[in-house]
């Protein structure tokens, strides 16, 4: 059985046991909160994954991915442990990794049958590919080649796309805003994108993801979170279309199935300790915002984005796993680690 | 969001109920989730549109929740209870006036009380003559020294827009000459705490003329950590007829300890100066 299929059933369980002398407790202490909207709605486990944080602490809980053996992978700044590896559950198996200070992008790609992780460090200032055990297999340096740096400060990586060719892109979002393309092998290919508010360029290039859902046509999807905008390129970076989301400060794009999941770590005007989880479906529009308001469209036109519920606090990634779960990983959120939120 | 003693001691017997019913080979996990209850969930405060905080003759507020929450609020700078005014409508407000606001839910937690100032401007001093010195950070230096008497309130993302003028200086003097003279008792200077961007309110306003100071305001705690607001600072002014004001306002020396810009001059943003 599926798990949410059963915790359907669970649920009933619970309340048919505790109505025998419910009468003890508060009224509604068995309603479980749901959250998120039509058919993407959650419940929602704040203690999934705590650990004891002397042991295995957590800074900011920057991005999390799932290998192909359905184990959880988390990204953290903690030197300590720059990676946390869970099962579903929440149990710790493993962990590594102490030479990532700015540990900040995660991506995993699957190279002919093994996996790698791809790693974006903003104050090393350069991408490290590592196996799945924390062997540094290549490490990416800033990009001096492509002309558009004269110093490794000047680039500070968020994020890595990996084509299915092994082609490369780095998203510079917390630099000159340029992403970099590269041959499997570390080869420049191609610069795009930089700084402004034209189409092309980018405030924040925050999160980089390849949409593969329109099968032999994969484009680019980047975040640019300080304006609210999703952008779509072809894979030679020419841009294509912008998806606005007024109010929601997108970090990254993650496909699952038809759905794009993007983790909003501030929403409304941007305020301190706001920020929800936005999906939208294959025609871009905003469907579901766990933790934000109902998306509402006016001619087509989304309405500006806030917090209805301050659950979450700063989420910076998102990670939905094979039972259409979601994993969300926050910033600057007082060293908490990750909530699950359970689809219903 | 902790849970109370009382739940998490019935959960833990729920758990052994599931177990007993024999689903637990379905959970194949070694934890089971608890999930966390609507009672435990605060809403967050309304979110708020309006055309201005600053305005000549009236403001609209538009007013929204989620949920099937409502909004309550007052306008007279009482707190908010379940028995205050429940919004159903846009407001339209033609004085200075304290909007508070926040949403009840009959699940849920009450939200947070927001607090928002809106202020009339009672006089146009767009003529007059301005001096800011030093000059403001070039990034954020809006359309001059005249931003700060436009009667344009700048947003509260700093970045959009040329309405805020910046400074990372020990000090910031601002002279207004009037084109004529006006009886004033109030200096009121428009500004904004983004303590997440490094900018903080500032610890000391004075007011002076011709050379003499005539008023003053110390806020006592610009370095307490705190949500990011735009405010209107209210320095009161001997009441006499003016010609000419020298405003000196005199941010943190540093950054506190607990913030990550620790030991740094701060910044310090304002939109506009109003007299009354």
């Amino acid at each position: 059985m599926r798990r949410r299929d059963f915790l359907g059933t669970g649920s009933l369980a619970a309340f048919g046991m505790v109505s025998l002398n419910a009468g003890a407790f508060h009224h509604n202490w068995y309603k479980d909160a749901i959250i998120g909207h039509g058919s993407h709605r959650y419940k929602i486990d704040l203690d999934w994954g705590k650990l004891n944080s002397k042991q295995f602490p957590v800074k900011d809980c920057h991005e999390m991915v799932q290998d192909a053996k359905g184990r959880i992978i988390l990204l953290t700044n903690h030197t300590k442990n720059n990676i946390l590896i869970y099962d579903r559950s929440g149990k710790l198996l493993d962990s590594w990794g102490h030479e990532y200070p700015g540990a900040h992008g995660l991506t995993l790609h699957n190279e002919n049958g093994t996996e790698f992780l791809y790693i974006c460090d903003n104050e090393r200032h350069e991408v490290i590919k590592t196996t799945m055990d924390g062997k540094v297999i290549q490490v990416f340096p800033y990009p001096k080649e492509s002309g558009k740096y004269q110093k490794k400060e000047e680039y500070i990586p968020t994020e890595t796309a990996i084509a299915e060719n092994g082609d490369i892109y780095v998203a510079d979002g917390y630099g000159a805003q340029y992403i970099t393309h590269y041959d499997a092998q570390g080869n420049i290919k191609n610069v795009f994108g930089g700084r402004g508010e034209d189409d092309h360029l980018f405030n924040n290039a925050h999160g980089i993801c390849i949409d593969d859902r329109n099968p032999g046509k994969p484009t680019l999807l980047i975040t640019a979170r300080q304006q609210n905008k999703l952008k779509r390129f072809a894979l030679d970076g020419t841009y294509l279309s912008t998806i606005d989301l007024p109010g929601a400060y997108i970090c990254r794009p993650v496909i699952h199935n038809k759905h794009v999941y993007l983790a909003t770590i501030w929403s409304g005007d941007g305020s301190e300790g706001t920020g929800f989880v936005s999906i939208l479906d294959e025609n871009d529009q905003l469907v579901s915002a766990p933790g934000g308001n109902a998306p509402v469209y006016e001619n087509g036109v989304l309405q500006t984005m806030y917090q209805a519920l301050t659950i979450f606090r700063h989420p910076h990634d998102v990670c939905v796993d094979d039972d259409e779960n979601i994993y969300v990983a926050q910033w600057n959120s007082w060293g908490t680690y990750p909530i699950k939120l359970y689809r219903v | 969001m902790r849970k109370a003693p009382m739940e998490k001691w019935y959960r833990q017997l729920g758990l052994v109920f599931l177990i007993a019913l024999g689903t637990h080979t379905v959970w194949g996990q070694s934890k089971t989730p608890t999930f966390l209850k609507t009672d435990e969930v605060q809403l967050a405060t309304p979110k708020i549109e309006m055309d201005s905080m600053l305005f000549k003759s009236s403001a609209t507020i538009q007013m929204s929740t989620s949920h099937g929450a409502e909004i309550r609020y007052t306008l007279d700078g009482t707190p908010v209870e379940s028995t205050s005014l429940e919004y159903s409508e846009p407001l339209t407000i033609s004085k200075t006036a304290q909007l508070r606001t926040r949403a009840f839910h009959v699940d849920f937690k009450t939200s947070n009380e927001q607090v928002l100032n809106l202020r009339k401007i009672y006089n146009d001093i767009s003529s007059a003559e301005v001096v800011v010195n030093p000059a403001p950070h070039e990034n954020y230096s809006g359309t001059g020294p005249k931003t700060l008497t436009n009667g344009k309130k700048g947003s509260i993302n700093f970045r959009n827009g040329h309405d805020w003028l910046g400074f990372q200086t020990e000090q910031v003097e601002v002279q207004l000459k009037f084109n004529h003279p006006i009886v004033l008792e109030k200096v009121v200077l428009s500004i904004l705490q983004d303590q997440g961007s490094w900018i903080f309110f500032p610890k000391h306003i004075s007011v002076s003329n011709a050379g003499k100071e005539i008023g003053s305001k110390t806020i006592e705690d610009c370095g307490v950590e705190a949500k990011k607001e735009m405010d209107f600072i209210e320095i009161p002014i001997n009441n006499s007829v003016y010609d000419q004001l020298k405003i000196t306002v005199k941010p943190l020396d540093q950054i506190p300890t607990w913030h990550p810009g620790e030991g740094t001059l701060p910044w310090f943003f304002m939109d506009e100066i109003l007299v009354e």
